[in-house]
């Protein structure tokens, strides 16, 4: 026999080769590229210059809105914010991420059909790379989509806007980072089941589910918030105190109950809420990019407002040192806040910890596993 | 002095029993109490014969490490049965295998080579004389989901053959190929065994192994029936048959021929070939004696055959009535 000897690194090659041909097979795939075009001929048709706004390349030009004056010089930087808004976190981040989940879930059942499985796990690879392979694939069908979605994009506003905004191609980043939190899910259910409709059912639930635990979890925080405040103001109003008695003795347990589900959910699921946020404060960190005082500036809230109301307050043993309530509590949520809702690292290292938990979970399953 | 090379496949004490579970009920799939044992040498054809759910396919799955045994030992190409390494000099085609059919097959071909660790050229230039030994030269750039039933075995074929693999282990290989495919597999099976590579056959298609495989084994409700050549497990039934031309012997006739000889005798007409069947009973004295008297009639001997049981006889036999 003239073979030569058989090299691990071909191996894996050869399963990178085979996550771009599934990928690249995909109808799903193939019909969201489609759609993808959508924003880019957007960029490409509607043109933002520094006075005015250009539609299809010069036919038409129509003045900034009295609004956008108050952005300052140049209102481009705000305007891609508003662009990344609604095309990356809503329109890609919630309705492309539930396609890509209903595209991707299969990925998994499938190679463990019967048939199928023998095929490949009598190969001479471990299965822990070939579970690996799979979940690459699936981050590689949501960056390959990411990339030409903002490649697209951004090529768009460069041309046609005449401004570089390399936060549009950073953005594809952020789309892989939020898919992979989710993808590790759907494989899990995958392995477990061997079931692509119970993958896709549940893994959809699960990003959605996710969500709501998020929501739920920034509206207990804000809840109790204000009841601090509430209880700032009872200090200053003795007749407060009986409706207070009143409501710790109705309220108090099942509150309490359902914030701490909140809490022992949120802190050890995958943060899929803050990834955009998490994306906007490691590129500011790593680039310098200021897209934090974009978005601060598209959110404005109005400073000068909060000045004249911490003028009514002054108590520095409140949780609110000195701030007036309506200050303290928009610095606490809001995005001109100066103290986060959240911390970046903690959100990021939760959710890798999570999905590298899920991971080990998939691989030991399916190294236990009889075909 | 080289050390012997270790049997393509040495199986002891084997067993494998799935546990029941809230889903499903457990079940001895292999090996009842004892296990089973089995050796196949280097450079043979191992054929292993059972009717639908005897174990044959679990016990190749076990030899792949697709399903974990569950006491014994068994080793492929002497390294222990499970560990990727062997794998590498293994090629397998499984039972109604489910080829990616987002892939043509020379993408197919070529995957598969490289997850085996062989470079993309290499693969290349090896994939198109199979692809031409087994007609599907003209069909290797089509998408999988294209082919029939046929076609896609035939690939299956060569995706187990491209690394050129020691040992190569086919689930119902003929399974769904029209009768030109079955014998181009057959002469590859053939071609395979000639340069060395092992070939580990599990079929029910008792003439495809009865034609190719040199070693057979039988197996039942996941127990070792029989095993040994296709001589051992056909042996001779102690009839022997004369072919002779000419029209029926008379009652004079076959009493000149058998006097004396003391053997038992029948005649037969051959309804389709000319002459007819002359059946006895006899050892090699008795035989030889009447040939000298047919030859001294003058009539003419157009065939002599010692009667053999056919495998489809020893397998009905062993299978509905255990291994007695």
């Amino acid at each position: 026999m003239s073979s030569p000897s058989p090299s691990r690194a071909l191996s894996i090659r050869g399963l990178f080769a085979d996550a771009i041909y599934q990928v690249l097979d995909n109808k799903v795939f193939r019909v969201l590229i489609a759609v993808t075009l959508i924003p880019i001929l957007l960029t490409f048709f509607v043109g933002l210059k520094e006075d005015s706004i250009s539609v299809l390349f010069g036919k038409w030009e129509f003045d900034y809105p009295a609004m956008m004056a108050m952005l300052g010089e140049d209102p481009r930087p705000v305007a891609i914010e508003w662009l990344l808004d609604v095309v990356i976190d809503q329109f890609a981040g919630g309705i492309g991420m539930t396609l890509a989940i209903a595209a991707t879930a299969f990925f998994v059942p499938r190679m463990l059909e019967k048939g199928a499985a023998d095929l490949v796990f009598a190969k001479p690879l471990p299965r822990w790379a070939l579970y690996l392979s799979r979940y690459i694939t699936g981050l590689l069908f949501v960056g390959l989509l990411g990339l030409f979605l903002t490649v697209g994009m951004y090529l768009g506003v460069l041309i046609v806007s005449g401004y570089s905004a390399p936060a549009i191609l950073w953005s594809s980043l952020t789309l892989i980072y939020l898919f992979s939190m989710v993808h590790c899910v759907t494989m899990l259910i995958g392995v477990y089941t061997r079931s692509t409709s119970a993958a896709m059912i549940l893994g959809i639930v699960f990003f959605f589910g996710n969500g709501c635990v998020h929501s739920g979890w920034q509206l207990k925080e804000q809840f109790g918030d204000m009841l601090m405040i509430e209880e700032q103001e009872a200090k200053n109003d003795p007749k407060a105190d009986e409706i207070e008695e009143e409501e710790k003795d109705n309220w108090r347990l099942v509150r309490d109950s359902a914030f701490f589900a909140l809490d022992a959910l949120h802190y050890p699921l995958p943060k899929t809420s803050d990834a955009s946020l998490v994306s906007l404060h490691v590129q500011d960190a790593l680039l310098g990019s200021g897209r934090m005082a974009s978005r601060e500036q598209m959110l404005d809230t109005g400073d000068e407002l909060h000045a004249e109301r911490q003028k009514e307050w002054g108590d520095s043993d409140s949780p609110m040192g000195d701030q007036d309530p309506d200050t303290w509590f928009e610095r606490r949520f809001a995005w001109d806040s100066e103290e986060l809702r959240f911390n970046v690292w903690f959100s990021i290292l939760s959710s890798m910890a999570f999905t590298t938990v899920l991971l080990l979970l998939g691989m030991w399953k399916l190294s236990r596993s009889d075909f | 002095m080289t050390p012997p090379l270790a049997p393509a496949v040495r199986v002891r004490g084997l067993h494998k029993t799935y546990k029941s579970s809230i889903f499903s009920s457990g079940f001895q799939a292999l090996g009842g109490d004892s296990g089973i044992d089995l050796q196949v040498e280097r450079g043979s054809v191992f054929g292993l014969l059972g009717p639908n759910g005897a174990g044959k396919t679990t016990l190749v799955k076990i030899l792949l490490g697709l399903v974990r045994k569950s006491g014994g030992e068994a080793e492929l190409l002497g390294e222990p049965a499970g560990q990727s390494r062997p794998r590498a000099r293994v090629g397998y085609l499984p039972e109604a295998h489910r080829l990616p059919l987002y892939l043509t097959g020379r993408q197919m071909l070529r995957l598969s080579g490289m997850m085996v660790g062989r470079d993309r050229k290499w693969i290349d230039e090896r994939s198109g004389p199979w692809l031409e030994r087994l007609g599907m030269a003209g069909s290797a750039d089509r998408k999988i989901k294209e082919y029939s039933k046929g076609m896609m075995q035939r690939i299956g074929l060569v995706q187990a053959l491209i690394h050129e693999p020691e040992v190569v282990f086919l689930d119902e290989p003929t399974d769904g190929v029209d009768p030109v495919g079955r014998a181009a597999i057959r002469e590859t099976v053939t071609e395979l065994a000639k340069s060395g590579s092992t070939v580990f056959i599990n079929s029910h298609l008792l003439m495809e192994v009865e034609m190719i495989c040199d070693r057979i084994a039988i197996l039942k409700d996941g127990l070792i029936l029989r095993e040994g050549t296709l001589q051992d497990l056909t042996p001779d039934t102690g009839e022997i048959q004369l072919h002779l031309a000419g029209e029926l012997p008379s009652s004079e006739l076959q009493t000149q021929l058998f006097a004396g000889l003391k053997v038992e005798h029948s005649v037969t007409e051959k309804p389709s070939d000319p002459g007819y069947l002359l059946r006895l009973s006899a050892d090699d004295e008795q035989l030889n004696a009447l040939i000298d008297r047919v030859r001294r009639s003058n009539i003419p001997i157009l065939q002599i055959r010692r009667e053999r049981r056919t495998l489809e006889d020893v397998f009905i036999n062993l299978v509905q009535g255990g291994s007695q």
